[in-house]
């Protein structure tokens, strides 16, 4: 942020609408949420820490970096997925987890609830843009995601139909714990078979990574709130890595799809 | 002897609105516990229709045949192409857990019986089938008191006179006196057969061992003892996967033992089977009440 720009007011959680699913191990919350304008939206929040100051999310806090990064390497290649943001979770606002645990105020972060999904398993692909699916496969490429080799963490919603990828808190282990990921291709069970067929569409995806400029890489890093990546080093490392995945993974798509002569 | 195997079933189940968190039952997945029945059984999706008029079917729908495609086996049949990805126990416990969407799959549940269809027509018709849509899955734990309870209500409609009913009574075999929650005499007060009920569900595994031992004890020691045959059934009510185990071993015995479970419920077997005990005319008009 330049100096002297006043900080962009956040997004209010002002309500609380009970537990998202049976009890994902973020325990995700759905609530409803407040922007600045006045207008609200119906949303699916994560938090950081309870009342008694123990970890709510995956990794806390990391699993809400690897919210924030994701969804904003999302929103720059185009591959549909949750789309969280930094929200405020202001006092008096009472909220009540799963195990009735009381998130803490402060900042938490939500995504707007995609509307009429269905999760997807094997076979629900029909209808949707497959170059959608080799963007979301690069997106699990840059993040190394952690959990979604199976079919879950996609969901289906829209018409004309769409497939999004959702929870991403497992995502950026190597650089969590203090090294930098390889670029590999991690292809989930939904996606590896359309994608595996048709390999071009995972090269042209694999192309328009150029579009993840190093200025849009640190914007993405920027827009994470110090309270959850405190240090300079890990914002570096994330950085750095995005960087290197971003370069490395047309020649790894190219590697193990070679185009045919 | 009967063949009794173990089967895990879960119901499917759509949330057309997150805001008023109704469920509408629509379907049924069975999976037998060795691999050789799987079968899934949707309703008529109107219904979700009738609770959210604009509810999109199309995903639902989509989800359905999804399921169909992945069963590993065509009810008992194998089949010819098989899926892509195979459906298995681990996969709908893990649904259960994860899906947060308008599609939800319950906590998978296991039961015990001889046929994987006749539990999928009996589980569709109390879980699923339109007539019975005003009933809800149920929530809390059945205890073994519920069950008997349940078993006490049954036998009241049979008509068959009090007195040949023992509730709570001790009965003496050849080498011990045993107690057993429900006994039933023939009218020469011969003892025609035993009830005990299991909870495969109970907190604490002790209660179902309890249980299941106070039955295979006395069954065996009064069938010593008896001068006419004697007949042992167990009422359990089903249990969560994670009980298994459990469940899987208590058929083996069962089947080793000539104990006859019944699940809590459909007791009209119970009812066919005892009544030609008691009352030895009346297996022919066992069915017309």
């Amino acid at each position: 942020m330049a100096a002297g720009t006043p900080p962009k007011p956040l997004d209010e959680i002002i309500g609380d609408l009970g537990p998202a699913s049976s009890g994902g191990a973020s325990l995700t919350q759905r609530v409803l949420v407040r922007r600045p304008d006045g207008s609200e939206y119906k949303a699916h929040a994560k938090f950081t820490v309870d009342n008694a100051g123990a970890g709510i999310v995956e990794y806390s806090p990391w699993g809400a970096v690897a919210e924030l990064v994701s969804s904003g390497l999302a929103r720059a290649i185009a591959a549909p997925a949750c789309d969280y943001v930094v929200v405020l979770l202001p006092e008096g606002v009472d909220i009540r987890l799963r195990g009735d645990r009381q998130p803490a105020p402060g900042l938490a972060v939500a995504a707007q609830t995609i509307l009429d999904a269905v999760d997807a398993i094997d076979g629900m692909l029909q209808g949707v843009d497959p170059a959608d699916l080799a963007r979301i496969g690069m997106l699990h490429a840059l993040t190394q995601v952690g959990d979604h080799g199976g079919a879950n963490n996609h969901i289906r919603a829209g018409d004309p139909p769409r497939i999004y990828s959702v929870d991403h808190a497992s995502a950026f282990q190597a650089e969590h714990s203090g090294g930098t990921g390889p670029a590999t291709l991690n292809l989930s069970a939904l996606l590896a078979p359309v994608l595996s067929a048709t390999p071009a569409l995972l090269r042209t995806a694999s192309a328009e990574l150029a579009a993840l400029t190093d200025t849009t890489i640190a914007d993405i890093i920027a827009s994470v709130p110090r309270q959850f990546l405190p240090t300079d080093e890990a914002r570096d490392r994330l950085r750095s890595a995005l960087s290197q995945r971003r370069d490395a993974l047309p020649g790894v798509v190219a590697a193990q799809f070679p185009e045919e002569k | 002897m009967r063949d009794l195997r173990t089967f895990h079933y879960a119901v499917v189940r759509v949330v057309p609105d997150l805001d008023r968190d109704e469920a509408v039952n629509i379907g049924l997945v069975v999976l037998a516990d060795d691999g050789s029945f799987a079968d899934a059984r949707f309703a008529d999706l109107s219904r979700v229709r009738r609770t959210s008029p604009r509810a999109d079917l199309r995903p639902i729908a989509l989800f359905e045949d999804a399921v169909r495609e992945s069963l590993p086996v065509a009810r008992h049949q194998i089949r010819l192409e098989r899926a892509r990805t195979e459906l298995s126990i681990e996969q709908l416990t893990d649904w259960s857990r994860e899906f947060g969407g308008v599609v939800r799959v319950t906590t998978p549940r296991v039961m015990l019986g001889e046929s994987g269809a006749a539990l999928t027509d009996r589980l569709y018709d109390d879980l699923i089938a339109p007539r019975r849509s005003e009933r809800q899955h149920r929530t809390r734990v059945f205890t073994r008191g519920d069950l008997v309870e349940e078993l006490d209500n049954e036998v009241r409609s049979w008509n068959i006179s009090d007195e040949l009913v023992g509730r709570g009574r001790h009965v003496r075999g050849r080498r011990a006196d045993h107690l057993v929650d429900r006994t039933f005499q023939r009218p020469d007060h011969s003892l025609a057969a035993i009830v005990q009920a299991i909870s495969f569900e109970a907190s604490d595994l002790a209660d179902i061992y309890g249980a299941r031992a106070a039955l295979i004890v006395a069954s065996e020691d009064l069938r010593d003892d008896a001068t006419a045959p004697l007949s042992a059934y167990a009422i359990y009510a089903d249990a969560p996967t994670e009980r298994a185990e459990v469940v899987r071993e208590s058929a083996s015995l069962f089947n080793v033992k000539k104990i006859v479970p019944v699940d809590h419920r459909d007791l009209a077997p119970l009812r066919q089977e005892l009544s030609g005990l008691l009352i030895p005319d009346a297996r022919s008009t066992a069915g017309s009440h």
